[in-house]
């Protein structure tokens, strides 16, 4: 099964069975290209929203921490050691020695400071993966101390994020303008070249501190705005890796001679939001009858083309601490039984919001036939996908289809958005309230314990399985394609390529 | 053609200028999303939106941003990219030569196709040749511009690795190859009106008493075309290719998303999805200045080819 190998084997396995035998071992040297659709805007890690952004900066920059080959997990990266005050509060960070910048400059706790107060203090929409910070203290030039409010299970996952990226302090003495024209880091690539809606490149960073990384002479994203000439530059051979191409043209692509293709299971979760100032949608069981009713395995196959699985929790079984077992099995008597318990019995008439996807379009057709079963008449509303978001808001809409991608390899920032309505977000546009569900995601925000931390998040999983706030349908995977030339490919359900593992065979 | 016609003409483009601000400007604050959740994404809190958009200054009233985009665009400021934070000129002046580029290209590979086949069927009238040059492009108006790209993409780029499949190259040489396929497709989408308005003229032409005088004198047939009717055809077919370069280059914007040139369409694009409104703006405005530029170009190619047009002014003078 290549989804649970990818998640069970370590990053450097390429998931396809195939070429597993037939891989030989990767070399130093090597162009990689990447074609992908969107172009980049900034380099700046406390200004990136995009995956576009994230992808250049995570190589050109270190962080204390990185995410594991598992892709859950955290491990240290500048971070050598952590040692946690018996109250939570105080965390003490050894540094790695020997780790200098790409300029020679050796990285300090100094460098480290500057770095996480800049972004946590800035106005970038990602400030907030910061917030548990309420201070960073030099102690010595390779000790660290980060002070939190309070115990913060987010603090790792955050620190390994990209707004946490490591770079010199005060830019070296640069304006932003100057030092993000051109920055500087620490990671396995340094900056090469970048042409505003064309292409950005890097270069191998030969004094990187992993030894033997990265094998790649250099790596170039090319923007390439429409997917099936994203294949067909692959095919051609203009580009080597193509990034989010057709889900319908993976399956043909897998043992397609000098190319494969495959999806790599990712943080991202689709799903159908109920408005719960539209009357029915207030009714628990009415929202119980539609999870009953919809086939979330086919609309999954129809829409994914089986790029993906079919979605039970929230929480995809790519995060930590996932619990995805108990959600409510297709049904259609009980899902009958259910709906004759509300004021609704016969049906009613909704109104469905979607972005103009094609996939959404199709999601919303299988939604409005299956629907119609329970005499729920369904009329489907397009609006453009950069309205969507806006529309769903406002709470200008009745029931809707959305999707959530996370930030950090935790739970903690979908958990609390799409299900405390005081965060922000009534609780993903729904108006969901449970205080018991939002008590204990805010117990489990400050558990240290994982073990205790797990069943916090089971149980918050367990409740909205059975009071579907939001409806989870779909587990979505990143589809790639690449040349078979390129060795040790792997794309992480953080939708992070490890570039420095990456080699090409002659 | 007199010096007040030109006159008119400039105040003409100049009131097509002002509408086309004052309708760009009014489509990409009245089309429904804003720019502070485009960029801020799904997951961010609405209060983090509104202060995003006040400090864009997407708070003020309607008309006092209107002020700020004209009083800058008169300056040639055109503001900075919402999403980039980059002066929308600096995005714009590197997106302009591909685009600039293509189009030229696609004019020529026009003019290029066009002649041999108007001639083919003008000289072979109402033979098979003649239908099949009538009729063929017309196929090339029906199919879409999008298809037609990636079925030329996946045989001349992938199969016979002539051409690359999409992107711009970095040397003129790669400019002109990665250029080719785009170029052609758009040169098929607009060859049926050139080719139905030579091939027309040419037919007057042979028709007229002025080519029967000629062949009456012994004028060898070759000098016939080049020297009477070819001179007075293409007049015609310059106009019609000069006046569809504004539908010409909103073909581009979509033939350029196809091939990834990094022209001005896919930013038009980029931008409209993430409400990047200085950007669209900026580009509304230069695309419109382009159309205007070459339809007064096409009226003063016209004015010199055309003698005849030019004998007013010579009886003033």
């Amino acid at each position: 099964m290549c989804v649970l190998a990818a998640v069970v084997l370590a990053a450097s396995t390429a998931c396809s069975s195939s070429d597993a035998s037939s891989q030989t071992s990767p070399t130093r040297g090597g162009a990689l290209v990447i074609a992908r659709g969107e172009e980049n805007k900034t380099l700046d890690p406390a200004a990136a929203v995009s995956p576009a952004d994230i992808a250049p900066i995570n190589e050109i920059f270190d962080r204390l921490y990185a995410l594991g080959p598992d892709g859950k997990s955290i491990v240290p990266s500048l971070a050598e050691s952590s040692t946690t005050s018996a109250d939570g509060k105080t965390w003490t960070f050894a540094l790695r020695s020997g780790v200098t910048f790409s300029t020679g400059a050796p990285v300090t706790a100094q460098d480290v400071k500057y770095s996480l107060d800049r972004s946590r203090k800035s106005d970038g929409a990602f400030a907030f993966l910061l917030s548990p910070i309420a201070s960073v203290r030099v102690v010595d030039p390779k000790t660290v101390e980060i002070t939190t409010a309070g115990p913060s299970a987010t603090l790792l996952p955050a620190l390994s994020s990209w707004v946490a990226s490591i770079l010199p302090a005060n830019l070296g003495g640069k304006s932003p303008e100057q030092f993000f024209a051109a920055p500087i880091g620490s990671g396995p690539f340094t900056f090469d070249q970048w042409v505003r809606g064309q292409y950005i490149s890097l270069k191998r960073n030969a004094t990187y501190w992993r030894s033997g990384q990265p094998l790649l002479d250099s790596v170039r994203w090319n923007t390439v705005p429409d997917a099936n000439t994203r294949v067909s530059q692959v095919q051609a051979g203009q580009a080597s890796v193509a990034a989010d191409i057709p889900f319908s043209q993976v399956d043909s692509l897998k043992n397609a001679g000098d190319v494969t293709a495959n999806s790599f299971p990712a943080n991202l979760t689709t799903v159908m939001v109920f408005n719960q100032s539209y009357a029915p949608f207030a009714d628990v069981h009415v929202r119980r009858a539609i999870a009953s009713t919809l086939d979330r395995a086919a609309i999954t196959k129809s829409a994914l083309f089986g790029s993906g699985e079919a979605a039970c929790s929230l929480v995809p079984p790519t995060m930590p601490y996932s619990a995805n077992d108990d959600c409510l099995p297709l049904d259609p008597s009980a899902a009958k039984a259910e709906l004759a318990k509300s004021k609704y019995a016969s049906g009613f008439p909704v109104e469905l919001t979607i972005d103009n996807q094609p996939a959404s379009s199709t999601v919303a057709q299988i939604v409005q036939s299956e629907l119609a079963a329970l005499g729920i008449t369904v009329t489907i509303k397009v609006v453009d996908s950069g309205q969507l978001y806006t529309t769903l808001g406002q709470r200008a809409y009745q029931m809707g289809y959305a999707a959530w991608a996370s930030d950090i390899p935790d739970p903690d920032e979908q958990l609390t958005f799409m299900l405390d309505p005081k965060a922000g977000g009534d609780s993903y546009y729904t108006g969901y309230d449970n205080p018991a569900v939002t008590k204990l995601i805010n117990e489990a925000r400050v558990e240290l314990d994982s073990t205790k931390r797990a069943a916090l998040y089971a149980e918050v999983q367990r409740i909205v399985a059975q009071e579907v706030p939001q409806l989870p349908l779909s587990n979505q995977a990143n589809p790639y394609l690449w040349r078979t030339t390129v060795q040790n490919f792997h794309v992480s359900p953080m939708g992070i390529i490890d570039l420095a593992a990456v080699g090409m065979s002659s | 053609m007199t010096r007040s016609s030109w006159a008119q003409r400039g105040v003409r483009a100049l009131a097509v200028l002002i509408l086309v601000m004052v309708v760009t400007f009014l489509f990409v604050h009245l089309v429904p999303g804003d720019p502070g959740r485009a960029i801020l994404g799904a997951q961010a809190s609405p209060s983090a939106v509104k202060d995003l958009d006040a400090r864009l200054g997407l708070d003020q009233p309607l008309l006092a941003q209107f002020w700020t985009y004209v009083s800058g665009a008169v300056r040639g400021n055109f503001g900075a990219s919402v999403s980039q934070g980059v002066p929308v000129t600096e995005l714009m002046s590197g997106r302009l030569w591909p685009t600039v580029a293509l189009i030229i290209y696609a004019a020529l590979l026009t003019v290029v196709l066009t002649v041999p086949a108007a001639i083919l069927a003008a000289t072979r009238r109402g033979t098979a040749v003649d239908h099949a040059v009538r009729i063929g492009p017309l196929l090339g108006l029906g199919l879409p511009s999008f298809w037609l790209a990636l079925v030329l993409i996946q045989l001349f780029a992938v199969k016979l690795g002539l051409f690359p499949p999409g992107g711009y190259g970095s040397t003129p040489w790669q400019h002109v190859r990665a250029l080719t396929l785009p170029a052609f497709v758009i040169a098929v989408s607009i060859l049926p009106f050139t080719v139905q308005s030579l091939r027309a003229a040419m037919v007057e032409a042979y028709d007229s008493e002025y080519v029967a005088a000629a062949r009456a004198r012994g004028v060898p047939s070759r000098r016939v075309l080049t020297r009477h009717v070819l001179t007075n055809a293409y007049i015609p077919a310059v106009v019609v290719l000069g006046l569809n370069i504004g539908w010409l280059v909103g073909n581009t914007l979509i033939v350029e998303k196809v091939f990834a040139v990094p022209g001005v369409g896919s930013l038009l694009i980029d931008s409209t999805l993430s409400r990047d409104f200085p950007v669209v703006q900026g580009l509304a405005l230069l695309i419109a200045v382009l159309v205007i530029l070459t339809n007064v170009l096409t009226d003063a190619a016209r004015v010199r080819l055309d003698p005849r047009l030019r004998r007013p002014s010579a009886v003033a003078r």
